[in-house]
Formats: structure tokens, C-alpha cells, sequence
């Protein structure tokens, strides 16, 4: 089963230039066996299914950094759906 | 930038990786492929279906292996379940060396003697292979129902002889399960069957054994990826993986490994960075063949999910599938070595971790005659060359072209300096790369400048490209602005620092100086210009300035 998340809108730390790439990290809490994490745009846009692997029971799940197609950055803001302790745009 | 240490290397790896890397600059095709004695191709090729028919021939032997035996099916996936690394760096290098003396295994008990494991490419077939859901090379069949029944028969089976191969352990394989977590062999099965000493209960979800009939959640006539896990192995996801411009990098998009840990055994946790590859597609392809997603429970409260399949825990290797799952993410890392070595870069940890990284010890590996490997280490693994083996070209092939072509053609150029500023003029060829669609290479500008003394409190400056004369001060979306760099605190006179500083600093292609060229890439002349972020202060005085491409 996937898990649900409020919308949170995220600027680009620095202007996106042409041939840049994005990068959604995210970091979990513990994540319940059986559980995915579903990372998607305001409009349903997949960005990412994260499926922890080998994470001992009851361990946090770690940290993982999902590629984000340029096309999804409005006016330098990315609006998602990420059931994430925590989560950071990164430009590079 | 990190290099590769050759000292910490041992003379064989080192030699051929070197020429492997000089031949590549200057041959359309390397030479190590040629020369290689075995190939593992694509499952989805003929000489992949024939494979798998000699795979199937030798997972059928290992099954009839007494439990004693160190090649018996399921033995082979305990060395898996005590010593497997995830979620760290030596993720690749042990599994190379665990798919390689499988391969050997297979080559022997099959009798093709050209065996060699084929690759899943799930990116471009998102579904399990066809012939994986044949006989032996599905744990669902019948041939496996005698050992997975059910669990009275698995233990019964199997409990006792890997208890007595526990009471073996040498004091340096009980000292890597006691970091595993494991200090009683109790613990190890209570892993096996989901018994918690805490809740002293067996949880479903949390056992690594699988009965027969709930083995692999896909089948012959559901045998697709679901859209979150074709998405995780699409060409965009792998791609951007493999541009990851280091072998390590604390920064886990910049690292082709995730987190670097104290020992291979440590399991992940909070504080694991995983890598794009192992973090998506490696992790949600295991997990999905194995039922997480799909047989779970919709009430968020019912946490008592599972059981779920081999694929989804340590005992994966029960599944056949794992190990054309494992041939495709070495085939990856491959590919990037590759990559790396065609753009000149480095490609493996950089001096001062090398000797860590290769002499981690590895265990637990059992050889193609079935002998206990011994001690050996992660070095003994790094090259493709233990097994003489390379890879028919899959999915993802694309980024060493690419990067051959960018390194072959644009060489940095060094700029002359005067005061705070700089001119140099950069090829139309560099141009042409930098504004390229698809796959550009950025120009980037290297400035090397004093850090400030203590009579100055200017830490952040501006960097300007052909800006006007007379113009100190611009804003970041001006057409003459490139960046911005900064000193991170004050000189520390009792600390030993540099007093000199290199920022890399990418030049936007919305730069004046590029868009006045017109729409033909043209030879740029640039004038860098470094000053003040906010107006006052002294500007510095550069020491060197070159620009080259990524």
C-alpha cells in the first residue's frame, strides 16, 4: 500500500539553467513493512516510488534522491506529494 | 576532485584498468570487452534464452544438493542473508563477487562450460523474463514444494545444518554477525521465520522464509512492473543515476554508491543515503516481485502485512530471478565505470578512503567447486576481470558515448589575469558543447583567489561575465551574472588552512556573452570579472582563472 501526504510547494535554491538537473531528496521515518512511499506532483505526475529494502524493523528508512524532469518546475517552485520526514530541492 | 588511488590498488586491477582507460580514448571499441572470455547477455536475446536454459539445468542440481552441502539452492542464499551489504558502498562490489562464484557454480553444475549469467534489462523490458516462470526458474514450482511447503518442512529441512555451519563461524566471521546484529543463532533464524522476542510472536511480514505458492507475487499472466516500479527503471531515473559524477560523494545524488559505513555488514538505516540506483530501482524491483505494494492490507492501522515473497528480504536469492536482477545493476555499474573512464574521470574511492574500501573483508563466498573461498576482500572484486566476464550493451549504454565525445574535444583553456579580472577566449567547439540540447557539457569557469585576511570582512563575491565597465554590482537574474562565491568564516591562525581558494562556478547559458552570439555557436571571448557581493569591500586580487567543460 502507498502512503499518503499533504501537498508542500518547494523553491529551487538557485535559478534553474538549461542543461541543470533537479534532485527531490527525501527523508523517511520509519516506513512499516509492506509500505511505499508514492512521491508525485500536485497533479499526480510520478516522481518516484521509494520501497525500502533491507531496513531492519523499526529502523528510519534512510534517505533517498529521486531525479526530477526539468518540465515539472514552474516559475522555480515544485509543488508535492511526499509523505517524507523530511524533503529538499537540490540544483545541480 | 577525488582520484583514484593507485597505490592502494593491486598491480594487476590497476594495470588494467589503466590501459582499459587509454585504449577507450583512442579505439571505437574496448578492448577489454573483446577479450573477455565469457558474456552476459540480455535474457530477452537468444543466446539469453539459451543461458536460461542452462541456468534452469543448474538451479535444478543445486536444489537435489543435501543441505550440507555449501552449493545446495538454499545455502547459496544464507551466504546472501548473513553477509549481504545494502544501502552502503560496498553494495556493488560484494554482489559482483556473490554473483560471480554463483555463475561458476551454475557453469559447473550445468555443464556449459560458456555459461554466463544473463541480465533482466527492466528498463527496457519492465516484466519479468518469459522463461523466468518456467520450472526450476520460478520458486513457485513444484520442484521447490519438498524444502518451502511450509515452514515445518523449510526448517526441518535446513535449520540444523546452518545451525551447525553457525557453530563453525571463525572468531573474524562472529565478529561481522555480531555487528550484523546477530550474537545467537537464535536471532539469525528468529530472522528466518519473523519470530520477534519482543512481541513473542511470529510476524508475517517480517519472516524471510516464503511457502512455495507465495513466493514471487508475479506470475505468467501478471508478470508486469506496476507503474511506480517502471517508473523507478525508466531511462530518465537510470540515467540521471548514472551521471553521478563520483564513486563517492556524501552528497548521495553526486555518489554511484550510497553511504559509506564502518563495515559491509551494517544494515541500513536512518542515516543510509542511498544512491538513485540501489535507493530506486535496485530496492522497489526486489520489493514489488515480492508483493509489497500489492498484497497489502488498504487500513493504515492493520500493520500486520505480509507474508510477502523471497524478493522482498535477505533470503532473495531463493528466487532465480535475483540473480538476473543483480547481473543488470552490475551491468550499471559497468556502464558508469565505463563512462567515468571515457571522460578521463575517476572511478573508483579516492586516496585517502582506498585502502578502507578495498580491504574490506569479504567471508562468507563459497566457489564454483562448491570449496569455502576463504578470507578475501573487496579489492579482489573491483574488476570484471576475477571472472572474465563483460556484458552485451543494454539500457543506459548511451552515457559513454556521450561522454566520450565532450572529453575528446573541449579542452579547458586558461584565462590571463589581471586584478580582479580575467579575459580568455573559449572555442566554438566548447560553445557548441556548452549550448547543446539533450545532453549538454556546462562550461564552467575555475577562479582561484586569496582567502580574505583578517583586515577584511568581504567573504562573498559576485562573479560577472562581460559586464559593462563601471558595473560592480548586478542582480542574479542579469544577463552578466554567473554566481556568486563565499568563504566560509574567517582565517584561523592556530588551524592549518589554505590561504588560497578554487571555486568551480557553471556559466548559465542565458549569459549575454552566449545569447549575443546568434544562433551559430561561435568562439566566445569572455571577461570574467570578480567583485563584492554587496557593493563594498576591496575586490580581490585572482591568482588563476581557466574554463573547461563538465
Amino acid at each position: 500500500m502507498l502512503l499518503a501526504a499533504a501537498l508542500v510547494t518547494l523553491v529551487l535554491p538557485q535559478p534553474l539553467h538549461a542543461g541543470q538537473a533537479v534532485w527531490l531528496e527525501c527523508r523517511l521515518g520509519v516506513v512499516l513493512p509492506g509500505r511505499r512511499v508514492e512521491v508525485t506532483t500536485a497533479s499526480g505526475h510520478l516522481l518516484g516510488a521509494i520501497s525500502p529494502h533491507g531496513i531492519r524493523h523499526g529502523q528510519a528508512a534512510g534517505t533517498y534522491t529521486l531525479p526530477v524532469p526539468p518540465a515539472e518546475i514552474a516559475e522555480g517552485r515544485l509543488t508535492v506529494r511526499a509523505p517524507c520526514a523530511h524533503v529538499r530541492l537540490i540544483v545541480r | 576532485m577525488p582520484t583514484f588511488s593507485k597505490s592502494r590498488l593491486s598491480r594487476r586491477v590497476f594495470l588494467e584498468t589503466a590501459v582499459a582507460a587509454g585504449a577507450m580514448a583512442t579505439l571505437p571499441f574496448a578492448p577489454a570487452k573483446a577479450a573477455a572470455k565469457y558474456t552476459r547477455y540480455n535474457a530477452t536475446s537468444p543466446q539469453g534464452q539459451k543461458m536460461l536454459a542452462s541456468y534452469a539445468k543448474g538451479v535444478e542440481k543445486m536444489l537435489s544438493l543435501q543441505a550440507t552441502d555449501p552449493q545446495n539452492w538454499f545455502r547459496n542464499a544464507f551466504v546472501h542473508f548473513l553477509d549481504c551489504p545494502h544501502g552502503n558502498w560496498w553494495f556493488y562490489v560484494w554482489h559482483r563477487g556473490y554473483v560471480g562464484f554463483f555463475e561458476e557454480t551454475i557453469r559447473n553444475l550445468s555443464g556449459d562450460q560458456d555459461f554466463a549469467m544473463p541480465y533482466w534489462d527492466w528498463t527496457a523490458l519492465p516484466q519479468i523474463p518469459d522463461q523466468m516462470f518456467d520450472g526450476p526458474l520460478t520458486p513457485t514450482d513444484h520442484l521447490f514444494e519438498p524444502y518451502t511447503g511450509n515452514i515445518e518442512k523449510f526448517t526441518g529441512f535446513i535449520q540444523a545444518p546452518i545451525e551447525t555451519f553457525w557453530n563453525g563461524l571463525s572468531p573474524a566471521q562472529k565478529a561481522q554477525q555480531t555487528a550484523r546484529g546477530y550474537t545467537s543463532f537464535d536471532l539469525v533464524w528468529g530472522d528466518v521465520n519473523g519470530y520477534s522476542a519482543a512481541a513473542q510472536a511470529a510476524i508475517a511480514g517480517n519472516a524471510a522464509y516464503a511457502n512455495t505458492c507465495g513466493a514471487r507475487y508475479l506470475s505468467k499472466d501478471n508478470p508486469k512492473l506496476d507503474k511506480d516500479t517502471a517508473y523507478d527503471c525508466s531511462k530518465f531515473v537510470i540515467t540521471s543515476g548514472l551521471l553521478a559524477p563520483d564513486f563517492y560523494n556524501a552528497n548521495n545524488y553526486l555518489s554511484f554508491n550510497s553511504s559509506k559505513t564502518a563495515s559491509h555488514v551494517i544494515q541500513p538505516g536512518g542515516a543510509t543515503k542511498f544512491s538513485v540506483l540501489e535507493g530506486m530501482p535496485h530496492n522497489n524491483v526486489h520489493n514489488y516481485i515480492g508483493g509489497v505494494g500489492a498484497i497489502d492490507s488498504a487500513d493504515v492501522y492493520f500493520q500486520n502485512n505480509g507474508p510477502y515473497g523471497n524478493m522482498t528480504n535477505f533470503l532473495s536469492p531463493v528466487d532465480p530471478v535475483f540473480f538476473l536482477h543483480h547481473s543488470n545493476m552490475d551491468r550499471l555499474w559497468d556502464v558508469w565505470t565505463r563512462k567515468q573512464q571515457a571522460a578521463g574521470q575517476p572511478y573508483g574511492p579516492d586516496k585517502a578512503d582506498a585502502k578502507t574500501y578495498m580491504d574490506e573483508p569479504f567471508l562468507y563466498f563459497v566457489n564454483g567447486k562448491g570449496q569455502f573461498v576463504g578470507p578475501s576482500k573487496a579489492e579482489d572484486y573491483f574488476s570484471m576481470s576475477r571472472f572474465d566476464y563483460t556484458y552485451e550493451p543494454g539500457s543506459g549504454e548511451e552515457v559513454v558515448t556521450d561522454a566520450k565525445v565532450s572529453h575528446k574535444t573541449v579542452p579547458p583553456t586558461a584565462a590571463k589575469v589581471s586584478g580582479n579580472g580575467a579575459t580568455v577566449s573559449v572555442s566554438a567547439d566548447a560553445v557548441k558543447a556548452h549550448l547543446a540540447e539533450g545532453s549538454p557539457h556546462p562550461l564552467v569557469a575555475s577562479v582561484t583567489l586569496p582567502r580574505p585576511t583578517g583586515l577584511s570582512s568581504v567573504r562573498t563575491f559576485d562573479v560577472l561575465v562581460n559586464a559593462p565597465p563601471g558595473v560592480t554590482h548586478v542582480d542574479a537574474d542579469s544577463p552578466f551574472y554567473a554566481g556568486t562565491i563565499a568563504f566560509f568564516g574567517p582565517i584561523m591562525p592556530g588551524m592549518k588552512m589554505s590561504t588560497d581558494a578554487t571555486f568551480a562556478v557553471p556559466l548559465p547559458r542565458t549569459l549575454h556573452a552566449f545569447t549575443a552570439l546568434g544562433a551559430t555557436a561561435k568562439a566566445a571571448a569572455l571577461t570574467i570579472r570578480v567583485v563584492p557581493a554587496h557593493g563594498g569591500g576591496h575586490p580581490p586580487m585572482l591568482k588563476s582563472v581557466s574554463v573547461g567543460t563538465l
